[in-house]
């Protein structure tokens, strides 16, 4: 097959058009959406954890990228410092201090790096500060029941894209209960706001030169590609004669079976859809069989 | 060069060595990581250590591998899309990108009708191509019954088109199915399991030996086509400057390994350790420098497309019980050179930046 080539001098005339046009129409559109990122990578006695040096680094390339297509802004990098759980819980939790309103999911796509634990049906993640004597708690618990029980309860202000590069975020017999982290029963309701999809992995997951272009290839894929195929194919690594497995899941909500399936294979970070308008089916991909260290295979919990 | 207890028959003697071995490591600590260095790392390192570390007659053996024509001489656009079956049109630079910047062989991206695409960057080793036209859509794909056979088949017929080397292709590719999975959240319906498409994950070998982070990933459709493919397949040489005698000493390596081990996690804390012996790129092995030169706004002096052989850690925390709740760090993947680098570095082993 031949490969075709277009005369420069009209591409360049189009793209002069194309780009006035669209300047002159859109001008709020650009970078209009906000993202976020959270990563720790050096624990200290406060609450402990192995340091993990390079998993800022992993982070920043995925936050370099998707502020690098000119639909997200650079609304927030926080790395170390006084990451505790305020950022990330719902004050509809009743909870000392959440204040994820204004923090997490005042964004519109985020990214939380950390180390994280399979905690009865929900993922929990490490964090840097224990929040003070009146939280004193180094742990984000996910949900797997509605508010006032957990604590992440994402989406009812703004996020729709939430990425946990953290062990056991997405383990399997977790699956039938991620979806709580998905709204808050107290605000959505009315609001009509909810999270639209979380990407992350079954068991394991590996910080290193193994895995640190795959944040970058994922946010630029995602503007390409819907975002559950960017994760799956970049996340998804194997190291040498079999070490390391990573496997990833991407899951998303949607009001009925349909709605799941059109949101997980359509949107992408420059094509969103507008929030669930309630979440009555969830869905997920995931590579079958995925055998990553610290857990048994994906074995697909429904 | 130290060797391992492993290759001896007496047990006894066998652990007096050991005992001397792990003895002479702690008391050879750097001051800066006096103390730091866990003794059940060093334990886990020395029965891990593959017996080539520090030999330089068996490392000398890697330094002069046969390599066929890379990526950056076999690569032909019209080639690689053919066998993707894609119609393909090189797309130009729009208003301020300068025309040169696409025109380069090196780095160039071509555009389908139905919003494929296929950039390459040569000089990266870098290859990706998008078909959303291709990728499964729930409301109107068939279920994909591609049999393992058949995706390997069309994966390694694509890469071939797109000149890799089939001599650099492993064999042993992993491949594995993609699913869909759904459910009411009322659990009152049958759950829907969906197979979609096949993943075909073929690594890097050059004569046998693994090359880190080189892959070729691609995804199969209903129809055995390739939805999406990545390449991360650098040309690769061996580092120049790089001699037999320049063989680190296997003691440097352990007591380097297990300071940096020690740095990360608490003692008592891993479960495993693994070391794999492979090719690993200078920028991977030197990032720091790298990174420095790009701070500096200067070219990035490390080249990708030179390797050293070299020993890739993978550091495995202590389990605990599901659901326990229990903190798991991750798991931490490094690497350090088996030779002394071009330059005089040593290569301390790189846990992150």
């Amino acid at each position: 097959m031949q490969l075709t080539s277009v005369k420069r001098v009209h591409v360049e005339l189009l793209c002069a058009i194309t780009a006035a046009v669209l300047l002159g129409a859109m001008p709020a559109r650009a970078e209009h959406l906000e993202a976020k990122m959270y990563a720790i990578s050096d624990w200290d006695t406060e609450c402990p954890g192995g340091d993990r040096d390079m998993w800022d680094d992993m982070a920043d390339n995925w936050y370099d990228e998707i502020t690098d297509h000119g639909w997200y802004h650079r609304a927030g990098r926080l790395v170390n410092g006084n990451i505790d759980r305020d950022i990330f819980c719902d004050p509809d939790t009743g909870l000392a201090n959440c204040d994820d309103g204004s923090r997490l999911d005042a964004a519109d796509a985020a990214i939380i790096a950390l180390h994280g634990a399979d905690s009865g049906n929900h993922w929990r993640g490490s964090l840097r500060r224990n929040g003070g004597a009146s939280v004193n708690d180094c742990n984000i618990d996910g949900s797997e029941s509605a508010v006032p029980n957990g604590e992440l309860h994402a989406g009812d202000v703004d996020l729709e894209f939430l990425h946990l590069s953290s062990c056991y975020s997405m383990d399997d017999d977790n699956l039938p209960f991620t979806y709580f982290n998905f709204e808050d029963a107290v605000d959505s309701p009315g609001n009509g706001r909810r999270l639209h999809q979380l990407d992350g992995f079954h068991g394991l997951m590996w910080i290193g030169g193994c895995c640190d272009d795959q944040y970058e290839d994922f946010a630029d894929d995602a503007f390409d590609v819907s975002i559950k195929d960017a994760w799956l194919d970049n996340m998804y690594v194997t190291g040498i004669n079999g070490s390391a497995t990573q496997c990833p899941v991407a899951y998303a909500v949607g009001r009925d079976r349909n709605d799941c399936f059109d949101r997980i294979d359509h949107e992408r970070y420059n094509n969103v859809r507008s929030d669930p308008g309630a979440i009555g089916y969830y869905c997920y991909y995931y590579y079958d069989g995925c055998d990553p260290d610290g857990e048994t295979p994906f074995d697909d919990p429904n | 060069m130290t060797m391992t207890a492993r290759r001896f028959a007496n047990p006894a003697l066998a652990a007096a060595i050991a005992a001397l071995t792990l003895s002479s490591i702690l008391s050879a600590q750097p001051a800066a990581t006096a103390g730091r260095t866990c003794p059940d790392v060093v334990r886990l390192l020395e029965a891990a250590l593959p017996k080539e570390v520090g030999d330089s007659a068996a490392l000398g053996k890697l330094l002069a591998p046969r390599v066929g024509p890379q990526l950056s001489q076999t690569f032909d656009a019209a080639k690689a899309a053919a066998a993707l079956g894609d119609q393909l049109t090189a797309a130009r630079p729009c208003c301020n990108e300068p025309a040169a910047d696409t025109a380069h062989k090196s780095e160039q991206r071509f555009t389908g009708a139905a919003g494929s695409s296929l950039e390459n960057d040569l000089d990266n080793g870098r290859i990706t191509y998008l078909n959303p036209g291709r990728s499964f859509d729930a409301s109107k794909s068939p279920d994909n019954k591609v049999e393992r056979q058949q995706a390997l088949d069309s994966a390694l017929s694509v890469l071939r088109a797109f000149g890799v080397q089939a001599a650099e292709l492993d064999t042993a590719a992993d491949v594995r199915a993609i699913k869909l999975a759904g459910r009411g959240t009322e659990r009152d319906a049958k759950p829907i399991v969906r197979r979609v498409e096949v993943s075909v994950l073929v690594p890097r070998r050059i004569e046998g030996v693994p090359v880190f982070d080189s892959t070729a990933k691609a995804v199969i459709d209903a129809k055995g086509q390739v939805a999406r493919l990545h390449l991360a397949w650098p040309d690769f040489a061996i580092a120049e400057g790089l001699t037999a005698q320049g063989v680190r000493p296997r003691a440097e390596v352990l007591r380097e390994l297990a300071a940096t081990l020690s740095e990360s996690d608490p003692c008592d804390s891993l479960e495993r350790i693994d070391l794999r012996l492979a090719y690993v790129s200078l920028a991977e092995l030197d990032r720091d420098q790298g990174a420095d030169d790009e701070k500096e706004g200067a070219a990035v002096t490390v080249p990708r497309a030179r390797f050293a052989p070299a020993l890739v850690v993978y550091a495995l925390p202590r389990s605990v019980p599901e659901d326990s709740g229990r903190l798991q760090s991750a798991g931490l993947q490094i690497v350090t050179p088996l030779f002394a680098l071009p330059g005089g570095d040593t290569g301390k082993p790189r846990a992150g930046r």
